[in-house]
Order: C-alpha cells, then structure tokens, then sequence
C-alpha cells in the first residue's frame, strides 16, 4: 500500500511514562470527569451503582477504576433513558 | 461542489487536549513562512519585569507539572495582563502578555514559570508535523472559549456551551440537539468513540448516560474502519489515564493533556490516521480533522479575535473575574487544527486573522460543518454556530496518489 519513501517512523514514549500513581490534584480534568460520573452514578439504579466513595480517590489509576466501573454500569441499564433531575 | 465534496462520506474528528498551536507548531514557520508561528522574538514579562522569550525547549512529560490553568479567570489574565483588564476584557483587545504572569501563580518560582513559553521542535513531533506539512494546516483555528476543557468541547459537540465557562458543565434542559442527536434523528449514522471504559468519555452527564448507543471504543473504532462500517460522523476522544489493561498491560494517557506524555499521543493520533489511510474505500471518502480543545494555559502569539456572540451571557459570578460579564464575543486562544484527507491539496495553509480577509474557525465550525453537510437548512443552532465558518470547501477536485500521502509505521 504504501512504498518505503512515504513511511514515517512513530516516536517512542519513555519507559517512565506510566504512571497510574500519578496524584488526581495534579490533573483538573480527570477530578472534574470523576466528578461528573459521581453525578451520573447518583441516577443509577441501586442495584448498579459502585459503592466506591469518589471523594476518596486519591490517584489516576483510581480515578480510571471507579470511571470503568460507572461506565460498565451505565451501559448495563441498557440505555432506558432517564429524567435528570434538576437540581 | 467539488468533486473530494462529491465522493465524501465519512467525517471523522479526532480532539486532543490542551496544547497551543505555537507550543506544538509554531516551528513550522522556519521552514515555511505561510505559518503563522513564531519568529523566536516573541516574549512575555516575568514577575521580576524581565522579558521572557520563547524557547524550543519543549519536553514529552515532567515540565508542565502542576497542569497550567486555563480555567477562565487565568485565561482572562493571560490574554488581558498589562491592559485594564479589570474593567476591560471582550470585546477589548488582548494583549497575549500574561501566560508566566498567570503560570507563577501556581507555583511561585519565576523558572518554573518560563517554561509556559517552551514550545517544541518540528522534529520532536514527527506526526503532527507530517500532518501539517501534507495536508490542510489551519493558521486561524481558535478555541470557543477563554477557558477549560468541558465548555470548549461543548462547542463541538453543541456548537454552543449553554452559557457555562467552566467545568461544571451540567446540560439540563438544553435547547439545542448534540450533532449527534440531529444526525440520527434524520436517519443518519454518528458515534463517539471513548477508548475504554477505563478512560470513558467526558460527556458522561450529558450524553453517555442517556444515549449510550451513540458511543463506542477506540477499538471499535479501529474494527469499523477494516470493516467499512464506519458511521457517517465519528467524534474520537483519546485515553485520559495510564491504567492497566485488561491483560495486565500498561496503556499510557494518549489526550496529551499536561502532564501526560506527547509521544503517546502522537501515537495515537497515527493510528487513527492510519486506521483509516489503510482503508482504501475510507481513505478516498473520509475527511478526518485533528484538533486540539483548548491551549492548557501554554503560550500563543495571536490575540483570540472577537466573534458572534452566543445569545447567552456569563455573569462576574461565573468567570470568576470581579465585574466582568462575558457575553461569549471573544474566542479563546488559537489551537493546532489539521484537515487530512487525500482530495486536499499538499502543503495547504489556511490564512488566518493575521491576513486581511483571512477564515477564522472556532470549535463551533465542527457540528457547523457536518451539519450542513449531511443535514443541509438546519435552524435550530445557536447564533454562534451559525455564524461560524465551514471547511470542506478545502477538498479539492483533484485526489492526490497514493505515494504522495505518508503512513506512519514502526
């Protein structure tokens, strides 16, 4: 599909790059998008919801299990769309 | 119409986070004075009253830590130091001299807050740059808003914010469809693409939890494009987290996002270029736009020009500013914006507000242009998005052959 003269070589991200332990005060939009999925979890049916208390996320990689687990349940209702209610 | 407009199936846009366009492109103008980069000369005023000029000394990770705020109050500062801004601000011109001002804050060290005028190298970004030097590289995309993230991609997701300027973006009762919404109401086909359940998508409230059938993952993503069964618009968001895989595997953040690394979202913005450059069929009816949502506080020469305003009006409460309403007439600052499509022409630039009758784009020109494309007369936008510029009219009649689009490969 494509000849040797047209391909360009992709960057390399240093080992050190991950970092799942990476503090949540260090990036505003991941604490806004947890705050957002605690909005979203409030509207789930109990049977559906985490339990896991949002304000005790501390890291990235916490922030991405309880975002994981939010997510899987929103698409495990199906979808039924439902009234937010304004607060 | 043209005939790349003829042949056009697919719209895909992929939107990064939080880079400027002089941080990430600004070095292009050396090897190409159509640009609108940087010269080397320009400068802001530290704490100490020393004149801090940019520098190509941009790093991958571990420089812009703590992320730069961009929330609305600092990107007020950064764009209105030295001017009366207190009392003044939009539509009032901005002077672009308060980013190390606005950066010290932070942190309180007069070194660390030079850095915001580091910008990177052309050859540290090796895919952004090929992109731009192949295909349409805009000079006047700006940012919707002087501010953050979630009220930035409102605007392509809206064409509107609703009046927020903040993070708290929370649509209840909103007037106006997603482009989403409109597409499919019509019969049309559209997704956005989260990468896993893990990273998600930032439009949970608004539309993950109650429309989760318009959503899909980046491998999804990548399946649809081998298949052909790509929807008419897809919207891509990158992964905002390191975190485990499934198997175990370490999936480092792709949204580029402060301080997450820029070599992996190079990466991922290859992939999705290549995803669909491999796909003959897609790669000859697909316009793909790389964009980025806003500037994380980083440093850009050009002053965010005046624009419609919106029909909606933020108070002093909610900028956060004492005494300024902002009535949505200014735009935020400029962002990297690349239309990659075989049917543009080579090395397109795009003049931008630094030429007389130059084409300014804001975020609003997303669901401005696809709309208009698949929908046609749609009334029911918001002022902004009816007045904000279009940009398929850059595919050409003449598609470029095969060896002369990159792939990028290992």
């Amino acid at each position: 599909m494509s000849t040797p003269r047209n391909i360009v070589r992709l960057p390399k991200p240093a080992t050190s790059a991950y970092n799942p332990n990476r503090p949540l005060a260090a990036n505003a939009l991941i604490r806004a998008q947890v705050r957002h999925f605690a909005e979203a979890e409030r509207h789930l049916p109990p049977e559906f919801r985490t339990h896991i208390d949002p304000h005790k996320i501390e890291t990235e990689g916490e922030a991405s299990i309880y975002i994981r687990k939010v997510t899987e349940a929103i698409h495990a209702t199906g979808g039924r769309p439902r009234k937010v209610q304004v607060p | 119409m043209s005939m790349g407009v003829d042949r056009l199936k697919h719209i895909v846009v992929l939107m990064m986070e939080n880079r400027s366009f002089d941080h990430m492109l600004g070095s292009l103008k050396a090897e190409d004075p159509r640009v609108n980069g940087l010269s080397g000369h320009e400068s802001n005023t530290d704490t100490t009253n020393e004149p801090v000029v940019v520098q190509p000394l941009a790093q991958f990770q571990s420089q812009l830590d703590p992320d730069p705020d961009h929330h609305f109050p600092a990107a007020h500062k950064q764009l209105y130091w030295g001017t009366p801004y207190a009392t003044g601000g939009p539509p009032n011109p901005p002077s672009m001299n308060g980013f190390v001002q606005s950066y010290f804050d932070q942190r309180k060290s007069v070194d660390h807050s030079r850095k915001i005028m580091y910008y990177f190298k052309e050859d540290k970004l090796p895919v952004l740059t090929t992109l731009a030097r192949n295909y349409a590289l805009f000079n006047g995309w700006f940012s919707s808003i002087p501010g953050p993230t979630l009220c930035n991609r409102a605007f392509a997701h809206y064409g509107t914010s609703f009046g927020q300027v903040s993070m708290d973006v929370f649509y209840y009762n909103k007037q106006y469809l997603s482009v989403y919404e409109r597409l499919t109401k019509a019969g049309h086909s559209a997704k956005l693409y989260y990468f896993d359940a893990a990273s998600s998508s930032l439009e949970v409230v608004n539309l993950l939890q109650n429309q989760p059938a318009l959503f899909g993952t980046f491998k999804q993503f990548l399946e649809d494009c081998k298949s052909g069964a790509l929807p008419q618009y897809s919207f891509i968001e990158p992964n905002y987290s390191d975190h485990p895989a499934d198997d175990g595997a370490e999936i480092i953040a792709s949204d580029q996002h402060p301080d997450h690394d820029v070599q992996q979202g190079e990466i991922f913005i290859a992939q999705v270029y290549n995803a669909i450059r491999q796909n003959p069929a897609l790669w000859q009816s697909t316009a793909l736009l790389v964009v980025y949502d806003e500037h994380g506080g980083i440093y850009d020469h050009v002053p965010p020009p005046a624009c419609m305003p919106d029909g909606f009006t933020a108070t002093p409460d909610q900028t956060g500013v004492p005494g300024l309403t902002f009535s949505f007439n200014r735009l935020g600052v400029r962002v990297p914006a690349i239309l990659v499509s075989p049917w543009v022409p080579k090395a397109t630039v795009v003049p931008g507000p630094e030429v007389e009758n130059g084409r300014v784009f804001e975020h609003a020109s997303i669901p401005g242009t696809v709309t208009s494309f698949f929908l046609g007369d749609y009334a029911d936008r918001s002022p902004r998005e009816i007045h904000a510029a279009t940009f398929l009219d850059l595919l050409s009649d003449q598609m470029r052959p095969e060896a002369d689009c990159p792939v990028f490969g290992d």
